[in-house]
């Protein structure tokens, strides 16, 4: 019978180091941080004062903050 | 950040066609659900279901998608903007192309209704004749300017007839004559 090779690992084993995570989640924010600048300048500079402009901005600071605020919930909870 | 003249007024913006976006927002959609579905299939194998159990490896398999699914969001957001600001705006006096080739690479071009030759209109495809999109050309009378091309612009017949209204009016306006004196006595001589 062949072994399920899974049983190897020692999965539960590992040790998750938290300051590593939140050094990932600082990386992504500054990643974030760029880019929204980015695109608001943009959006500010030549949307034209466009109503689409306008609900685009505040649908991605709507859901990006929200999925944020998932990963920092999630974080803490480690 | 656009300049017109006074009075000058946009009459038409001109993109291009929402299918055209749709297909790379749905490579994304698909990019966001494929670890859930590759997440899924794995449950199924008893050993990393166990070590799914433990809270700690849900945890980190949730924050890491949180990441990916920010990551995802914003290209979204990149890309649409780069198709938003890519446009043509069609004015009482002319046509303005901003081509924006990059999210830091925008190109703007003005191209007065007289000096229009030409515009050829093209659909091509069973999508395209459907969804109503296709590519304008539009051919200027100087050889030194080049053309203004716009590629699976929405509804490139109705573009088609308002640029040439546009170009009908300006070429029917009358132009004064401003004769001088020295004019008049040649040909009374």
């Amino acid at each position: 019978m062949i072994e399920n090779p899974f049983m190897a690992l020692a999965i539960s084993a590992v040790k998750i180091n938290k300051n590593f995570l939140w050094a990932a989640l600082i990386l992504a924010l500054l990643f974030y941080v760029i880019i929204s600048g980015v695109l608001l300048f943009h959006w500010q500079r030549y949307g034209m004062g466009s109503r689409k402009i306008k609900f685009a901005r505040n649908l991605y600071f709507l859901v990006s903050v929200a999925i944020l605020f998932g990963a920092v919930t999630i974080l803490t909870s480690i | 950040m656009l300049h017109l003249d006074p009075g000058e007024t946009i009459v038409l913006e001109v993109r291009k066609h929402w299918f055209v976006f749709f297909a790379y927002g749905f490579s994304l959609v698909l990019a966001a659900i494929l670890p859930l579905v590759f997440f899924g299939a794995t449950l199924l194998v008893d050993p990393i279901q166990s070590a799914v159990n433990d809270l700690h490896i849900g945890s980190l398999a949730s924050f890491a998608y949180m990441v990916w699914l920010l990551v995802l969001w914003m290209a979204f957001f990149v890309q649409w903007t780069n198709y938003y600001l890519d446009v043509w705006y069609i004015t009482e006096k002319r046509i303005i192309d901003v081509d924006q080739k990059g999210i830091f690479h925008r190109e703007i071009t003005s191209l007065r209704f007289d000096k229009i030759q030409d515009i050829t209109v093209e659909v091509r495809g069973l999508l395209a004749t459907f969804l109503n999109f296709g590519d304008i050309r539009v051919q200027t009378a100087s050889e030194s300017s080049k053309d203004f091309y716009l590629r699976l612009a929405a509804h490139p017949e109705r573009i088609r007839q308002i640029i040439f209204s546009h170009h009908n009016r300006e070429a029917e306006k009358v132009q004064s004559v401003k004769v001088l004196p020295h004019e008049l006595n040649e040909t009374k001589e």
